[in-house]
């Protein structure tokens, strides 16, 4: 205010006296004593009005113009200093950060700066360019081209870089100033500036990245977990006020500030060794089978919480930039539909056992076609009549079989559609999982009175229907828990700015087939494991009793939507008698070597059980099971 | 200061003039007076002076711990992403592997009464260019279940354990390369301190060698007899 004030004042004030005394010194050049009265009144009256002016300048000044000026001079002193509020971490289960964010800097530059009037140099931009390059890792040509660009006035040479980088940059600074004062050098790093700009660090890599997500270069959650809880974890962004002075903060001027509240940390019920174990597993097995996806869920069967939720190929969300292809962006897991195939088999018979239309040892004869709704239906592989107990039909994985004890569940196939229906709903199929993540498909699985003539015959088998990965884990994490389904969590809990901890709700529980049936269920999946005619030897793992089905069912091309390829998967639980951990894998169109779920995903299971298992030091129950009757005799 | 000091000199002067005041009657206590005040004002402003110095002081020295603090955040955090960076579970592996350690092979469980739950095997050979993998707690005499155990065991803690140690490692290693006051032998000593506790073994920045990391190798565990 000072500054404007005088300047003005200054201005009015001169002309002031200056008239009525140059006249007064000529007319005093003449002395005429009569003279000296009048010129004494008009000096008086000069500096009367002299007075007046300034009066009336003090009050424009003070009263009628206060509030402009203090406004004009507020603007220069008062600064608005925006306080980023940190962004929560994601933590895995123990509290390893899978994502947090630190400091970093966007170098930017005014190519102004860099021209020759304002270095003296003519080939600043070049100079700067070959200082630069190596701190920075970019092309010298590059940032040549950027700095000399004619006309601009910013130009970002490189994003959030360390802050020692910009450390490094400021230092190189300071020592061509010095030199340039000596002398004895050109000061051409006048123009680069730093803009702090934090970074989201994902200190894992790839690992869990499709359900982390990503952060957008605006800073908003941009997939997965990111995305989903975005509001938690930005928290809120403060301000501080204050008044400045040549850029240094006014200490006995008051200030305003108004705290960033930090965002939340969310835990993860993800075990980052078991991500990582499962995430090599897979995607060792889709580079090897040449497939398009691949993905593991593990599941803590007594919790339903989620251990691990791999995919593959994934990407390193440290490096968007790299991602050429959006659709790798997605959490296939969740968000890919496909029809499940044989692991789904255990749902019905699920359904059939807890209806009581049939037992483990209940004799079924499987002839080798099936015709039904105008076709007729096979197994995978053409065989004389089998004579199978109801384990057997599992063991061996057969359609027929399973479209036979199906049938039972009703008088008529109307009847029976109804009540498989209600057990796939109540074991979480076609509707969403209840995670919330962004994306998530729920499957499709038409109402039971919409299933056409094929669809009923081949939903039962686990074809004609679709869901996602976590929904076909959550059925054995079910049977493995006794018939309880607990809705699979993903969220362990939260942990806000005051560092207290509030874990998530608990998860929803609900019946779906009485224990009895999950015992008699897990001794029929035991077989398929150790029966040496059933499908799934490859899941055992020594030591341990483990429960398991295979899957190995048409693929739907997402292009074209007709069946083309296969889906190859595997699903199971163990210790078989007191279940911990289920792990179910798919992988989608093998297409180098086998292309059946035993071989493509049976040793994925094996290694991920195998770890999971070993990483929660899981003791084995030292019982024996020497599996059921898988085959009858017909002349009994 | 200076114009109160000129107020009382103007008042006597036109007192004086009109004669109300008798002349010289208030120089006898004026001295006194004009000294108080002299002080009183002089300590003020002295006071303020100080005041003022000592807020600039604060003012620069907090500017200035506010840099060291940013800067040993940046610190912070770098040292923190190296450590996350070592303790990642694709790089434990990966390490564990130059170190010539396997996969643990299936696990054997020690209830209380003395039985033994699990079937356990010896571990598989570590690929041609690893060393030997170690198990300290290896009693001679013990069923081999035993030793398969304690490794297993020991396997468990070291992957509990393991992540503090490379952080106090790279530490130590980072700072002394940081700030130049550490020598270089000692942060090169640092380095394998922080390499698993149970390999007691070469420096893990160095890119271990194939050669047997273990001071006292134990013995094949193919010699083992596995019932």
């Amino acid at each position: 205010m000072s500054g404007s004030d005088r300047a003005r004042g200054g201005g009015t004030r001169p002309p002031a006296p200056r008239r009525p005394r140059t006249p007064g010194t000529r007319r005093g050049g003449h002395p005429r004593p009569a003279a000296v009265r009048p010129r004494l009144r008009l000096v008086g009256l000069g500096l009367a009005l002299v007075l007046v002016a300034f009066t009336v300048r003090l009050v424009q000044v003070q009263a009628v113009d206060a509030a402009t000026y203090t406004e004009k001079a507020a603007v220069n002193r008062y600064v608005e200093v925006p306080l980023a509020a940190q962004r929560g971490d994601i933590t895995d289960r123990n509290g390893t950060a899978l994502a947090t964010t630190v400091d970093a800097y966007d170098i930017t530059a005014d190519p102004f700066l860099f021209t020759e009037e304002q270095t003296g140099v003519p080939d600043a931009p070049q100079q700067a360019a070959a200082l630069l390059a190596p701190i920075l890792d970019r092309d010298e040509a590059t940032l040549a081209g950027l700095l000399s660009e004619p006309g601009s006035r910013y130009a970002v040479l490189a994003r959030q870089q360390t802050p020692q980088t910009w450390r490094q940059i400021k230092d190189l600074r300071n020592n061509l100033r010095e030199a340039a004062d000596k002398g004895t050098g050109d000061q051409v790093l006048s123009g680069v500036f730093a803009e702090k700009n934090a970074k989201r660090v994902y200190p894992g890599g790839d690992l869990a990245a499709a359900t982390l997500g990503f952060v957008n270069a605006e800073g908003v959650g941009g997939g997965g977990v990111e995305a989903q809880f975005n509001t938690l974890l930005a928290g809120e962004d403060g301000t501080i006020t204050y008044a400045q002075s040549g850029g240094r903060r006014v200490p006995t001027a008051g200030s305003h500030e108004l705290p960033a509240v930090p965002g939340t940390d969310i835990a993860l019920t993800l075990d980052r060794d078991i991500q990582w174990a499962a995430q090599n597993a897979i995607s060792a097995q889709v580079a090897a089978s040449k497939a398009d996806d691949g993905y593991v869920v593990v599941m803590d069967t007594t919790t339903g919480e989620i251990l691990a939720l791999a995919g593959a190929p994934g990407y390193d969300p440290n490096d968007l930039g790299s991602v050429t292809d959006s659709g790798l962006l997605r959490n296939a897991a969740l968000q890919d539909a496909f029809e499940p195939g044989s692991t789904l088999k255990v749902a019905t018979m699920a359904a059939v056992l807890e209806e009581g239309v049939a037992g483990p040892g209940t004799h079924v004869t499987v002839p080798n076609r099936l015709p039904r709704a105008d076709r007729n239906f096979a197994d995978d592989h053409d065989h004389e009549t089998y004579y199978l107990t109801l384990a057997g039909v599992l063991a061996k994985s057969s359609n027929i079989g399973t479209i036979l004890a199906a049938e039972e569940l009703g008088d008529t196939q109307p009847e029976a559609n109804e009540v498989l229906h209600a057990y796939l709903t109540r074991f979480g199929f076609g509707r969403p999982t209840g995670l919330g993540f962004p994306g998530e498909t729920a499957g499709i699985l038409a109402a039971p009175g919409d299933w056409n003539s094929a669809q009923q015959y081949t939903i039962p088998f686990g074809q004609g229907m679709s869901v996602n990965a976590v929904q076909a884990a959550s059925v054995y994490a079910t049977v493995a828990n006794g018939g309880e389904r607990i809705a699979p969590t993903l969220i362990r809990g939260y942990t806000g700015p005051d560092g207290s901890f509030e874990p998530a709700p608990e998860a929803e529980r609900e019946r779906v087939i009485s224990e009895e049936t999950a015992a008699q269920l897990a001794e029929i999946l035991e077989t398929v494991v150790t029966s040496p005619e059933g499908t799934g030897s490859a899941a055992q793992i020594p030591g341990y009793r483990v429960a398991g089905k295979t899957g190995t069912s048409n693929r739907v091309d997402p292009e074209t939507g007709r069946y083309s390829g296969y889906t190859a998967s595997f699903a199971g639980f163990a210790p078989a008698d007191d279940p911990r951990i289920a792990v179910y894998c798919a992988v989608q169109n093998p297409t180098e070597g086998s292309y059946n779920g035993s071989k493509v995903c049976g040793p994925v299971f094996n290694e991920v059980m195998d770890f999971s298992l070993k990483a929660l030091q899981v003791p084995p129950t030292g019982s024996d099971f020497p599996g059921l009757p898988v085959t009858f005799d017909p002349n009994d | 200061m200076s114009p109160k000091r000129r107020e009382p000199g103007p008042q006597t002067r036109i007192a004086r003039l009109t004669g109300l005041v008798p002349a010289g009657r208030g120089s006898a206590a004026r001295t006194p007076f004009v000294l108080l005040i002299v002080l009183l004002l002089g300590t003020g402003m002295l006071g303020l002076l100080l005041l003022n110095a000592s807020l600039n002081q604060g003012s620069f020295e907090l500017s200035e711990l506010r840099r060291q603090s940013q800067e040993l955040t940046d610190e912070q955090q770098a040292l923190q992403a190296e450590v996350d960076a070592f303790s990642a579970p694709g790089a434990l592996a990966e390490r564990a592997r130059e170190l010539g350690l396997v996969p643990a092979g299936p696990p054997a469980f020690l209830d209380r009464d003395g039985t033994v739950r699990g079937e356990p095997a010896p571990a598989p050979e570590p690929s041609p260019a690893g060393g030997e993998s170690s198990s300290p707690g290896d009693e001679p005499g013990q069923p081999g279940e035993q030793d398969e155990q304690d490794e297993q065991e020991d396997r468990g803690e070291q992957e509990q354990t393991e992540e503090p140690d490379p952080a106090d490692g790279t530490t130590t290693g980072t700072t002394g390369a940081a700030s130049g006051e550490q020598d270089p032998p000692d942060a090169a000593t640092a380095g394998p301190d922080g390499s698993p506790p149970a390999d007691g073994a070469t420096g893990t920045g160095a890119g271990t060698g194939p050669a047997d990391p273990d001071p006292e190798p134990d013995p094949d565990p193919d010699e083992e007899a596995n019932p």
